[in-house]
C-alpha cells in the first residue's frame, strides 16, 4: 500500500498532468484494489452481523479525477469515500438513527467511526447519514438513506448528468461558452437564455422538494402551518410561477 | 453477491453496457479495461458494483437504469 505522502504526490500529479500518465493510473488502480478488499470485508461484516446486504462500489476513476481537479491533489490522501456502501431502507428517521448507531458500534475500534449527519447539514439538498469506519486503516463510507432521501438523491444526480454536475456542489447549471453564445443569432440566443433560466428553476424546485421531504420526514406535515414547511412551499410556488412567466414570454 | 460492471453515458442518460461477473476481482479488472477503452470520453462513467441482486442494484442505483421522469415518478407516486 502506498504511504500517505506517496498518495498525496500521486494526487498532485493527476492535477498537473492531463491526461494522466499510464504509470499513475496503474498506481491508482493498485490503491483502488486495496480499498476494494477493505470494502468487501466491511460488507461481509454488515451482512453477517446485521443481516443487511448493502450495495457497494469503489469510486469511479472519472469521479476521483474530477474531484481532484475540483479540490486539489492533496485531497487524494484524505478522501473518505473511495470505498463506499449504500443502505436504503424503508425506515423512518428514528430507525435510521438506530441503524447508524448499530453500524457505529459494529465498527468501533481503536478509532471510533465518524458519523456525518447530512440531514442536519444538507449538501445542496442532499440528505442522508454517512458513517465512516476504518477497516485495516482504510476508510469505508456507509451511506444510510431513507427511501425518500435516496430517491431524491438519485433524481438530483440524474438531473446533474443532464444539466451540469456542478449543481451537486451548489454551482449553477453548465452554460454554453461565451465565445459560442455570441455567434448565435438573436432569436437563438433568446431561446438559449430561456432554456438556461428553466434549468436554474428546475434546480431551485428540486432543492425545495428536498426541503419538503425533510419536513415530511421530521413530521412537520402534521403541522401544515409549520413555518419551515410554509417557506419550502412558497419556494416551490415561486419557482413554478417563474416557469409560467418564462413560458408566457415564449 | 453479484458483481456488475456498468458503462453509463451521462449525456444520453443511458446504460451502454452491463456485464456480470462471479468474482469482484474480475469485475474490477474489467472496469480498468473499460476505462482504457473509453479513455478520454468524459461523458462515460464506468463503475463496478456489488449487489445482492439486479433488482436491488436498480433500487439503490436507479440513476443508471431509469430516466429523469421515472425517477421523479418514484417520489411523486407516494
Amino acid at each position: 500500500m502506498l504511504s500517505r505522502s506517496q498518495i498525496e504526490r500521486l494526487g498532485t500529479r493527476f492535477v498537473r498532468r492531463s491526461p494522466p500518465a499510464p504509470e499513475d493510473l496503474a498506481a491508482l488502480h493498485e490503491l483502488l484494489l486495496v480499498y476494494g478488499d477493505a470494502l468487501e470485508e466491511a460488507v461481509a461484516l454488515v451482512q453477517a452481523s446485521l443481516g443487511i446486504t448493502p450495495t457497494s462500489r469503489v469510486k469511479t476513476t472519472g469521479t476521483i479525477l474530477e474531484k481532484l481537479h475540483r479540490q486539489g491533489g492533496s485531497w487524494l490522501k484524505n478522501i473518505q469515500d473511495i470505498a463506499g456502501m449504500r443502505i436504503v431502507g424503508t425506515f423512518d428517521r428514528a430507525e435510521q438513527d438506530e441503524l447508524v448507531a448499530r453500524l457505529a458500534h459494529l465498527f468501533d475500534g481503536d478509532r471510533r467511526p465518524r458519523v456525518v449527519d447530512r440531514r442536519m447539514t444538507p449538501s445542496h439538498g442532499y440528505r442522508a447519514v454517512h458513517v465512516i469506519v476504518l477497516v485495516r486503516s482504510v476508510p469505508v463510507e456507509i451511506q444510510v438513506r431513507t427511501q425518500l432521501q435516496h430517491e431524491w438523491a438519485d433524481l438530483f444526480e440524474k438531473l446533474a448528468d443532464k444539466i451540469g454536475r456542478g449543481i451537486r456542489y451548489g454551482e449553477p447549471p453548465e452554460a454554453m461558452p461565451q465565445t459560442w453564445y455570441t455567434t448565435l443569432p438573436p432569436d437563438q440566443q433568446k431561446m438559449y437564455d430561456l432554456r438556461y433560466r428553466i434549468r436554474r428553476n428546475v434546480v431551485r424546485i428540486a432543492q425545495a422538494v428536498a426541503g419538503m421531504i425533510d419536513a415530511y420526514e421530521v413530521g412537520a406535515l402534521a403541522e401544515p402551518h409549520d413555518p419551515e414547511l410554509r417557506d419550502y412551499r412558497a419556494e416551490v410556488d415561486a419557482a413554478l410561477a417563474a416557469f409560467t412567466e418564462e413560458l408566457d414570454d415564449l | 453477491m453479484t458483481h456488475y460492471l456498468l458503462v453509463y453515458d451521462r449525456d444520453a442518460g443511458e446504460l451502454v453496457r452491463k456485464q456480470i461477473y462471479a468474482q469482484r476481482a474480475e469485475a474490477m479488472q474489467a472496469r480498468f479495461r473499460a476505462e482504457a477503452e473509453f479513455n478520454g470520453r468524459g461523458e462515460i462513467e464506468i463503475v463496478a458494483l456489488d449487489a445482492e441482486s439486479e433488482r436491488e442494484l436498480q433500487r439503490t442505483h436507479g440513476r443508471y437504469f431509469l430516466g429523469l421522469t421515472e425517477l421523479a415518478d418514484r417520489i411523486t407516486a407516494r
